[in-house]
């Protein structure tokens, strides 16, 4: 750095040395943990409540194919960030309101079928569409369930994994059909009841991230079986299941296991049951509102009779119909989407906001 | 005028250099350890594809097939799982050249040692098979593969059936012994799950279950309770692994990366 400075003139020094402290800067970087390193933002949007765009605090809006609670945007619809869809509906985020009815609106039949995450969207999600799930609710039933069965312990552990999963699945749906039931029991009227549905392993700790109740469960041909909530959080990268290694499934769920001597609120699946279970284990997942109570499962049909007046929803085993009162009338305006120029023009940066403007006077 | 057009010229070139090599090295996806080259921690970004080797920083080792599920790794010999329209294969790779192995299931529990040679444990019957010389036996024994150290393969058997939580024996096989040999169990009653088996001094690192929950221990390869080490919940949702260099069992959070050291003896 010193030879430059004596030998070139002042003006060639100065790039030099500004080269030789960004050199020494990156290096000094390079050392640093990569946590402390920036990469670039591609894009970001901030929303209302309700996860409606705000004008003006986005960036590259259209990019990304996902957008407020991971719901996948349909903004050929009504322009960007403006449309949702999902599994079971269609979703505006500028009304927080569903565009057709709740698939599961018997189980919610204090609240309009149109509401969304029950008029509560800092707290609940609902990424399907056919129910707002409370992820903190089953945290916290499964830390009151395993404080509950501690509580009732005199020095010893032993096994009551079907009093802990029982106490926590009241906690959460109210409802009590495991109720005195032993683990073996449970698996078998899981295994029959419509108001459960076996997923994948790999889908569990979604369903539970969601909000959803999934037990995992397991029937022992001689023994008590094994029963275990799966509770929200970040899947485990650790060990296998079914030899199967955390990373090819993209993780293993973690539960909540009250079995003989474990008291946990939250471990890996694989550590509830071992190696030789796995493949038995069956992860069941509480459907309530697709049950008609008679261990069928029930498709609905909705027949719109007539769109002015009412809604007519036809059973088709029973043929019974159910009369719903008129939808509210929805107007939406259908904006177009914003010209190149126009998104540029929203950037903070200075010099994509000149692009964006010139290319805007030329029409683009 | 022209000392300001120099500088700003020699600014946006070193900025756009500064920025286009920071990008080629910088990596955030999630990356678990699977093995060492050279006793180089080496990673695998499974949703990259892509191999890392870990040097205070992470340095691109290969990319591999999008069709490829990496199983094992070992000083450049990679294991991965291909599905086919009939079944699965087993790759064996190094330095571009495969061999294919046709199997009728998945590929579980899998080990890969310095020379290429490959465990696992099929999963009808449970036993041991290797695959060694592009030759395929079973090897008698039943378990679930974990690793291949020091020239010795380390499996684990469940400790007891009426038990429903993880609970495993770890044994050690000497292969250098071949069929005389006889396996030794090391630690019992563990979880079997987190199995880190040291490669430099006499231990093993695994959980056991302590008052209703867990923990990690450090054991003695006698069997004995080393150390129960108290770690920070967010660095256990992965499997630890040695440092050479640090002469540490490290563990990590697999979302920042960010690490912790635990000293381990050496003898």
């Amino acid at each position: 750095m010193f030879i430059f400075w004596r030998v070139l003139p002042r003006s060639y020094a100065y790039p030099f040395a500004f080269a030789h402290l960004t050199i020494e800067a990156f290096l000094r970087l390079k050392t640093l943990p990569l946590t402390a390193r920036t990469a670039p933002v591609l894009s970001h949007k901030n929303y209302n409540p309700f996860g409606m765009p705000l004008p003006g605090r986005q960036l590259t809006p259209g990019s990304y194919r996902y957008g407020f609670n991971g719901m996948e945007k349909d903004d050929e619809m009504k322009g960007n960030g403006n449309s949702y869809t999902t599994e079971f509906r269609q979703y505006d985020p500028r009304l927080g309101r569903w565009l057709s009815i709740d698939p599961e609106f018997r189980a919610f039949p204090w609240q309009s079928p149109y509401v969304a995450f029950d008029n509560n969207p800092i707290i609940k999600t609902d990424p399907r569409g056919d129910a707002a799930g409370d992820p903190k609710k089953i945290t916290q039933a499964a830390s009151n369930a395993v404080q509950k069965v501690k509580d009732s312990d005199n020095g010893s552990e032993p096994p009551k994994c079907n009093i802990g999963v029982n106490s926590a699945f009241t906690e959460i749906t109210g409802s009590n059909e495991l109720k005195g039931m032993r683990a073996n029991e449970m698996a078998n009227y899981m295994s029959t009841s419509s108001n459960f549905t076996p997923i994948d392993v790999s889908e569990a700790q979604n369903a539970a991230n969601n909000g959803d109740v999934v037990i995992a469960s397991y029937i022992a041909s001689s023994g008590s079986g094994h029963v275990a909530l799966v509770v929200p959080g970040e899947a485990s990268m650790q060990g296998t299941w079914e030899g199967q290694s955390a990373k090819s499934m993209g993780g293993i769920p973690k539960v909540m296991d009250t079995g003989a001597g474990m008291r946990t609120e939250e471990q890996p699946v694989n550590y509830s049951f071992g190696k030789p279970k796995q493949d038995e284990v069956v992860f069941y997942k509480y459907t309530p509102a697709l049950s008609n109570g008679n261990s069928q499962t029930v498709q609905e049909t909705i027949t719109l009779v007539n769109p002015q007046e009412t809604i007519t929803l036809v059973n088709p085993y029973t043929g019974v119909k159910t009369e719903l009162p008129k939808p509210r009338q929805q107007f939406f305006s259908a904006a177009p989407d914003p010209t190149l120029g126009k998104q540029l023009q929203q950037s903070r940066v200075d010099i994509v906001k000149t692009v964006g403007h010139i290319l805007n006077y030329f029409g683009f | 005028m022209k000392k300001i057009i120099n500088v700003l010229m020699f600014f946006v070139i070193t900025a756009t250099l500064l920025g286009f090599i920071l990008k080629q090295n910088t990596t955030s996806s999630p990356k678990i350890f699977v093995g060492y080259i050279n006793n180089i921690p080496v990673f695998d970004a499974y949703g990259e594809k892509t191999l890392y080797r870990y040097e205070d920083e992470f340095k691109v080792l290969l990319k591999y097939s999008q069709n490829y599920n990496l199983k094992a790794f070992c000083e450049g010999f990679v294991c991965y799982e291909e599905k086919t329209k009939t079944g699965f294969n087993m790759v064996i790779s190094k330095e571009q050249q495969e061999k294919k192995y046709p199997l009728s299931n998945k590929l579980s529990y899998v080990a890969i040692d310095e020379r290429g040679a490959v465990y696992y444990t099929d999963n009808n019957s449970q036993s041991i098979k290797s695959i060694k010389n592009n030759e395929a036996k079973d090897i008698g024994i039943k378990g679930y593969v974990l690793n291949v150290v020091n020239g010795c393969l380390y499996y684990s058997k469940e400790h007891d059936p009426n038990l429903s939580y993880a609970n495993a024996d770890i044994f050690e096989l000497d292969l250098s012994l071949e069929v005389t040999a006889l396996p030794k169990k090391i630690i019992t009653n563990v979880s079997g799950e987190a199995t880190v088996i040291l490669p430099v001094g006499r231990y093993v690192y695994d959980q056991k279950l302590i008052n209703g929950g867990f923990k990690p221990v450090l054991y003695g390869t006698d069997g004995k309770e080393y150390k129960n080490l108290e770690i920070d919940s967010k660095y256990l949702n992965t499997t630890p692994f040695y440092s050479y260099q640090k002469n540490a069992l490290i563990f990590y959070d697999i979302n920042t990366m960010e690490m912790k050291e635990v000293r381990v003896p050496t003898h």
